[in-house]
């Protein structure tokens, strides 16, 4: 019999005791017994348990060692760990003990019953005065812990708790230096620098260890991190939780090193209804150079703690709230440039640069320049097409400029201006995609640009309160942080291809619920539920189905494989017979029962011929996808071929 | 089992002790939640079904065949929407979305723990049974109640697609190692799981 690990010993404790009636050997750590898993993190196993010496609740978290990191790690962890136990302060989370048992690290610490302020900041909408006490407290417990000279290091809303033990909530910060002494690698700072490009490693997501989203500049450089790194994911943190988003995003999502470094923060809209203290604060804590924050995070405090009763709070928390919500669904794009305070100009700025004589020459040269079999009919179409866009587009967002007016005139202004930034980024998609040669976008000419989301949908309020609903079912948080990257590329991704924006989701009635039975199809290959259930609404709205399988191309979701199988099932899917063609087509590749038989690729191509005669209408478009995303090489050749035919 | 059967409380200890670790890997890697609650049903369902129980196949085929339905039920009873749990199309990944509650220290272990759980789940019981119960197609076969060509092809397509989710999951890890070591690599995960 294994001598196993707590878990192993916990459960078969438990179940001894339930099926003959004793617990003859409690699982103990250290002192303490324990009593359930609490859950599982980038960092170990968290487990409630009872210190019987002292009569009291605990939380036990089993730090996870990599062997990558060795002794020296867990020991400098241990260090840290009984220096945090030294600080005894409400806003921080006690540590009572560490210490080893069997081969594992553990970190007994005061059990606190509550939630991370990530959930409670997520739960309903939070007025500026309830998130600021919230955030005074934590910063409270950072400026208590910095003044013992300690330095948290992977400040973020998932490492403060919000008890729920009264109101207003105490609130309590965790997991002080932990996570990232035992991630520490001390990387030789230059090396790093040369060995990979700006940004290279904030896209590894698939790394089981922790998110970059919070971490200062300095961090990022693989410079070491101090106090001042904290305040700037105090700041970070401050700014997700009244806002919705990151300040220095990409129109990837990717976290932008360049922009950190260029100390332009674009403060949204919806900030104006925050005290002028507190913009100071979010600029400050999030300038680049850590000598120029805050000389400590008392000040900090003071700022929080100074915020005048402002006559509009009503209004503030009602603004605010369109801004956390907007924030999530633009992924960035409603960033506006710094250099101008004029939301507006800023907004006619960016159709300049996009649309402007010279670009669209540049533009020209690019497309037709590299497609000889563009025709000069297409591309006077396509440049017609994108002019009259553009009209409506700047028509309809003049008419928000005009900042007079009651406030919830005001906020109504905001939310049609937030749509219609989303939408100016669907063209800028398309036209990126031409610029760069994206054979498909360039075949697709000029009825991609017909496709766009138009601006008078932006007014729709009918169409804003569904955008609302699904924004908000699109924020249904994910299991794990690491698929946040890959979805929301696979979400920009759909929302931009084809120019692709809102109206593809406007009339898909609760596609949510039906996505699950994608998720076998897409399973094996991108396992992401949220993914598939963006897929299932994109696929399902398309008025013209044959859409919804090329859109499924790899290209669009870098590191996912696409077979045929899953986009042919998509396929079906987006035809309204999801049950039959792709429970078929996959019982026929040995999902099991009608066909336990491996199969060849001979075989799947018959197979398939088979699928294309009975679906005489549908021939064409298949054949593309099966050669598109079946055979390995260039999609596009054999597209051409398919368009030829 | 008979023994215990009959009332023999120290049978049925012995029982417990002698397969607890079999029954606790098998259901380690597939749930993220009520791990006690399926051990004991387990242990439980073999002594309730009991008439079933035809002493013709070894005891363990009995116990993982009573584990396989209580896994069915499981999943049955948390789904919310109407649509049956399919073993042969849903993976534990695609009916609790979560990462592994498995921890392996190194990333490669970590990764093949999740690739496991992207399969359909048929396919990852049979591998998990294979690999870490030592079960052969013939006993497999016992287990789900299948011909033995079946438990043969499920074993064969099974490695087939945990190495393509295995490439999916991470094309870096697995671009370098050959099927050889991820053989090698299943086998040990069986005593990561006990962790």
């Amino acid at each position: 019999m294994t001598d196993g690990g707590v878990e192993h010993r916990r459960v078969k404790s438990a179940v001894r005791a339930a099926l003959f009636g004793r617990e003859r050997n409690p699982v103990r750590i250290g002192r303490f017994v324990v009593l359930e898993r609490l859950g599982v993190g980038g960092m170990g196993v968290v487990y409630s348990a009872y210190d019987d010496a002292l009569g009291r609740k605990v939380a036990i978290k089993i730090v996870r060692e990599d062997r990558a990191f060795g002794e020296r790690a867990s020991e400098r962890l241990r260090r840290e760990a009984q220096a945090v136990a030294r600080l005894n302060h409400p806003n921080v989370v006690q540590i009572f003990e560490v210490g080893t048992h069997i081969d594992e690290l553990y970190v007994a610490m005061e059990f606190v019953e509550g939630v991370t302020l990530r959930t409670w900041a997520g739960a309903k909408r939070r007025s500026w005065s309830e998130l600021r006490d919230v955030f005074v407290q934590a910063a409270e417990g950072l400026a208590a812990a910095h003044d013992a000279g300690l330095v948290h290091r992977d400040f973020k809303p998932d490492n403060v708790v919000v008890s729920s033990a009264r109101e207003p909530p105490p609130v309590k910060v965790l997991d002080f230096g932990l996570a990232t002494v035992a991630l520490d690698v001390e990387p030789e700072p230059v090396a790093r620098e040369a060995t990979s490009p700006p940004g290279a490693r904030l896209t590894g997501t698939g790394d089981l260890l922790g998110t970059p989203r919070f971490m200062s500049p300095e961090q990022h450089r693989g410079h070491k991190a101090d106090a001042r790194s904290d305040q700037y994911a105090f700041c970070l943190s401050l700014w997700e939780a009244l806002f919705g988003d990151h300040p220095f995003v990409n129109a990837e999502g990717d976290i932008d090193l360049d922009a950190m470094s260029r100390d332009r923060l674009a403060l949204p809209a919806a900030a104006s209804a925050l005290p002028r203290s507190v913009h100071e604060l979010l600029r400050r804590g999030l300038g680049h150079d850590p000598a120029r924050r805050f000389a400590s995070m008392h000040e900090i405090v003071k700022v929080l703690r100074r915020d005048p009763a402002r006559a509009v709070r009503r209004v503030g928390a009602s603004v605010l709230g369109v801004g956390v919500t907007a924030g999530a669904f633009v992924m960035g794009a409603a960033r506006v440039d710094p250099v101008s305070s004029d939301r507006c100009s800023v907004a006619f700025g960016r159709v300049e640069a996009l649309w402007g004589a010279p670009a669209r020459r540049a533009l020209q040269d690019a497309v037709v320049g590299a497609n000889p079999s563009i025709s000069v009919q297409t591309w006077e179409d396509t440049t017609t097409l994108v002019d009259e866009h553009l009209a409506e587009w700047s028509k309809t967002y003049r008419e928000t400029c005009d900042t007079a007016g009651s406030p919830e005139q005001r906020e109504h202004s905001i939310r049609t201006q937030l749509c219609l930034e989303a939408n100016l980024r669907s063209l800028e998609e398309l036209l990126r995609r031409l610029e760069h040669g994206d054979l498909r976008t360039v075949h697709f000419l000029p009825g991609n640009v017909r496709e766009l989301p138009v601006a008078r949908d932006c007014v729709d309020e009918a169409l804003a309160r569904e955008r609302e609903r699904r924004e908000a079912m699109l924020r249904t948080p994910l299991p794990e942080a690491a698929e946040d990257r890959l979805v929301s590329d696979f979400e920009v991704g759909i929302r931009s291809s084809f120019g692709a924006g809102w109206r593809w989701f406007g009339n898909a009635p609760d596609a949510a619920d039906r996505a699950p039975q994608l998720s076998w199809a897409w399973g094996g290959a991108n396992d992401s539920s949220r993914a598939l259930r963006i897929a299932g609404e994109a696929s399902e709205s398309r008025v013209d189905a044959t859409w919804s399988g090329a859109m499924f191309y790899p290209g669009d979701l870098p590191g996912a494989p696409v077979n045929f199988t899953e986009v042919a099932a998509v396929h079906f899917w987006a035809r309204g017979q999801p049950g039959t063609y792709a429970l078929a087509l996959f019982t026929a590749h040995g999902g099991g029962k009608a066909k336990d038989a491996t199969f060849e690729l001979d075989h799947q191509w018959q197979e398939y011929r088979i699928f294309l005669d009975s679906i005489e209408e549908d021939r064409y478009d298949l054949t593309g996808l099966f050669f598109g995303t079946y055979r390995p090489g260039p999609f596009e050749l054999l597209l051409d071929e398919v368009i030829v035919e | 089992m008979q023994a215990w059967c009959a009332g023999n409380a120290k049978a049925g200890e012995e029982l417990f002790e002698r397969h607890f670790d079999a029954v606790m890997r098998f259901f380690r890697n597939k749930v993220d939640e009520g791990l006690d609650d399926l051990v004991q049903a387990t242990f439980l369902g073999c002594l309730e079904s009991r008439d079933r129980y035809r002493g013709d196949a070894s005891f363990r085929t009995f116990l993982f065949a009573v584990a396989h339905n209580v896994l069915r039920n499981h999943f049955r009873s948390r789904r919310k929407d109407a649509r049956v749990v399919d073993f042969s199309v849903d993976s534990a990944f695609g009916l609790v979305p979560s990462p592994s509650a498995v921890v392996c220290q190194h990333r490669l272990g970590q990764q093949v723990l999740e690739a496991l759980r992207r399969i359909p789940m048929q396919y990852q019981i049979a591998l998990e049974l294979h690999y870490w119960e030592d079960l052969s197609a013939s006993e497999l076969a016992a287990v789900e109640k299948i011909p033995i060509g079946t438990a043969k092809t499920r074993l064969k397509r099974g490695k087939e697609l945990l190495i393509e989710a295995l490439f999916a999951l991470a094309p870096d890890v697995s671009a370098s190692v050959r099927s050889g070591d991820i053989e090698a690599e299943v086998r040990a995960l069986g005593q990561v799981v006990l962790r």
